[in-house]
């Protein structure tokens, strides 16, 4: 490998994903390409039913038996050449041990009727071929990593006698037992108070850089993703619309979706009563995918052009910040 | 827990009290007399009186009942009008084969449900799952003693590897009395599967949408593993209260296949009593009956808070 590159952890091409349902076929994710680094960190961000969640969900295989993956789609991972064309057996090798997930709810994520100490402890026998003494060993060390107090007590406990904040990092816990080379948070604190959600995140930021961990993160929140993400990928019916590192999407917004999404986010700064401005109009209808920009029918830009022709990811004037729009923000229209 | 018990304890006696008198009520109703039976053919009016008035017969009912009540708290069942034999002893002859009867046939029945209601949640709307489910429901719809006498055909005059019928007691061997047991446990099981597989199939379905299922997947986990491990525990729980149901069921006697396979069980004693009048003899059965079901209530109760920790803790505070 060339050393001036840094090394890619994750290359997904050309992922596609439909789902069927009894009635229709709603194209989920629509031929979403990106990249991960080592060590660092891509947020997704988008909202309900962008298709965000399937999107990871594919990567990891945990897509509902309804959901179809396209078979152009490519996901590379560190080493592997493609995930996608490895048996189940192999598969199994590598999820849990190489790349693991956190989910939304923490809650719901973890099993009600297993101890939280045995369910951390499962992949560490599993994968690590650790015996059981040495696993309850490690799984303390890690509770007590994860910030979680008297964890010779809590390994005994179930979920439901835990708080959401326990069990998330609980779950954290479980995904980082293996040490993962990539971690897949799907929106990790939505379900949390607001004052656990910043110890939360502190802690997978702190996590991440000990261990070079590549992560993504999952958000609808870009206030989140600006702050704690290196790249951000904005996601809109199920494709990338804008993709630029954090700073630069900060400081140089071009997709009005993107600019949208920024207006909607409450901000200390705001004199008391503000009106919060919100995105009229509906996410459009995946089953029923618009000709031209599927952003159009919401965009207070948009011109016949949009709803005509679909506009593709292209470079602005810098070459890593991509956006699809045929009016951005900054050009005159 | 004390509390628990105690709560459970004034329902059985609620229960005790209620499935007597109504028995009592019943079988006082029904037409004949063991009076009639007892005194023979030909036997003048005035004999038939003397032997009621020896056995209490005309007494008034409510006397009777309250009478019988007090014996019976008391251990005190009496004897059959029919033979003279006591009560208590009769069931407990009876007991060791009804018994029997109901172990090994829920454990065939389960032996068949729990794995391919596993594999018809996991393999769900696949033709796996529909080849097990029109199975299932074909064998539900043959009634018991049906498949009673196909089995026999089959594994009996067929082949002769078991035997028709009879009952070994397990005084005479181990291996003979499973013998004798298991072609009524499989009509039985054969019968039963369908239902407890169904259940199962459906609970397992829901649980397995859980994302706890996904979270158990995303650490690598081979399938067999998580669907054991991670779905079975907590799907099995409407599973166990209609297991509960069934094996209550058993415990009155499974008359039909206790009659085809000759199997003294509890069944056959009562039918045999119901049709003699001997209402001594179906009034202690039906007690012992009772307390059997609310005593399998009770077990499937402590069994739920086993199995979720949730109900478990809810108890203790």
């Amino acid at each position: 490998m060339n050393n001036s590159l840094p090394a890619r952890t994750l290359e997904v091409k050309n992922l596609s994903v439909k789902i069927h349902t009894s009635h229709n076929i709603i194209q989920a994710v629509n031929d979403v390409s990106f990249n991960l680094q080592e060590g660092k960190t891509l947020a997704i961000v988008g909202e309900s039913g962008s298709g965000k969640s399937i999107l990871c969900k594919s990567i990891l295989r945990l897509l509902p038996k309804s959901a179809v993956v396209a078979k152009e789609s490519r996901i590379l991972f560190n080493g592997y050449d493609d995930l996608s064309l490895l048996s189940q057996k192999e598969f199994n090798k590598i999820r849990g041990r190489n790349i693991a997930m956190i989910f939304q709810d923490p809650m719901s994520s973890l099993n009600p009727v297993m101890k939280v100490g045995k369910q951390i402890a499962e992949s560490l026998l599993h994968h690590m071929g650790m015996n059981r003494k040495q696993a309850q060993k490690k799984v303390i060390g890690l509770m007590k990593s994860m910030g979680i107090a008297m964890p010779e007590q809590r390994f005994f406990q179930y979920p439901h006698q835990l708080s959401g904040g326990i069990c998330q990092r609980v779950a954290i816990a479980i995904a980082l037992a293996c040490n993962p080379k990539l971690l897949i948070a799907d929106e990790p604190t939505t379900a949390l108070d607001v004052t656990v959600q910043a110890e939360i995140l502190d802690l997978l930021a702190f996590r991440q850089s000990q261990k070079r961990m590549s992560m993504i993160l999952i958000t609808h929140d870009l206030g989140v993703a600006i702050g704690r993400a290196d790249e951000i990928a904005v996601m809109y019916a199920g494709k990338i619309v804008e993709q630029a590192p954090a700073e630069e999407l900060f400081s140089n917004i071009r997709m009005p979706y993107t600019r949208a999404l920024m207006a909607s986010i409450p901000r200390l700064d705001n004199p008391p009563h503000t009106t919060l401005a919100c995105i009229d109009g509906q996410p459009p209808n995946l089953a029923r995918p618009a000709k031209g920009c599927c952003f159009a029918p919401r965009c207070s830009r948009a011109q016949d052009k949009c709803i005509k022709e679909e506009p593709l990811l292209r470079p602005g004037i810098k070459k890593d910040h991509v956006f699809a729009c045929w009016y951005p923000i900054g050009e005159a229209s | 827990m004390m509390v628990f018990l105690g709560k459970k304890l004034f329902r059985l006696i609620v229960v005790i009290l209620a499935v007597t008198a109504i028995t009592f009520l019943m079988v006082n109703f029904l037409p004949g007399d063991i009076a009639i039976t007892t005194a023979g053919f030909g036997a003048s009016l005035e004999d038939v009186e003397a032997i009621r008035e020896d056995l209490g017969l005309n007494k008034n009912i409510v006397l009777r009942y309250t009478l019988w009540l007090f014996d019976a708290a008391q251990g005190r069942l009496g004897q059959s009008f029919l033979t003279d034999e006591p009560v208590l002893e009769a069931i407990s002859q009876r007991l060791p084969v009804t018994i029997e009867l109901m172990i090994i046939s829920q454990m065939f029945a389960l032996m068949l449900a729990i794995p391919f209601g596993i594999i018809s949640a996991y393999k769900s709307g696949t033709n796996i799952d529909k080849t097990i489910n029109t199975l299932a429901f074909s064998v539900m719809s043959i009634p018991t003693f049906v498949m009673a006498l196909l089995l026999i055909f089959a594994f009996s005059l067929k082949v002769n590897w078991l035997p028709a019928t009879g009952y070994v007691p397990f005084s005479e061997g181990f291996w003979l009395n499973i013998k004798s047991f298991l072609l009524p446990g499989f009509s039985i099981a054969l019968v039963e599967w369908g239902y407890l597989m169904r259940i199962l199939r459906s609970d397992m379905i829901s649980t397995l949408q859980e994302d706890y299922i996904l979270m158990a997947k995303s650490k690598g986990l081979p399938t067999v593993y998580i669907l054991f491990k991670h779905a079975l525990r907590p799907s099995c729980f409407t599973l166990i209260t209609i297991l509960g149901i069934q094996v209550g069921h058993l415990i009155g006697g499974a008359v039909i296949v206790e009659n085809i396979f000759a199997l003294p069980g509890i069944g056959s004693l009562l039918i045999a009593a119901i049709y003699g009048r001997d209402y001594t003899v179906v009034q202690g059965c039906i007690l012992f009956i009772t307390i059997a079901y609310v005593m399998i209530n009770f077990f499937v109760d402590i069994l739920y808070s086993i199995l979720d920790p949730r109900i478990r803790f809810q108890n203790r505070t």
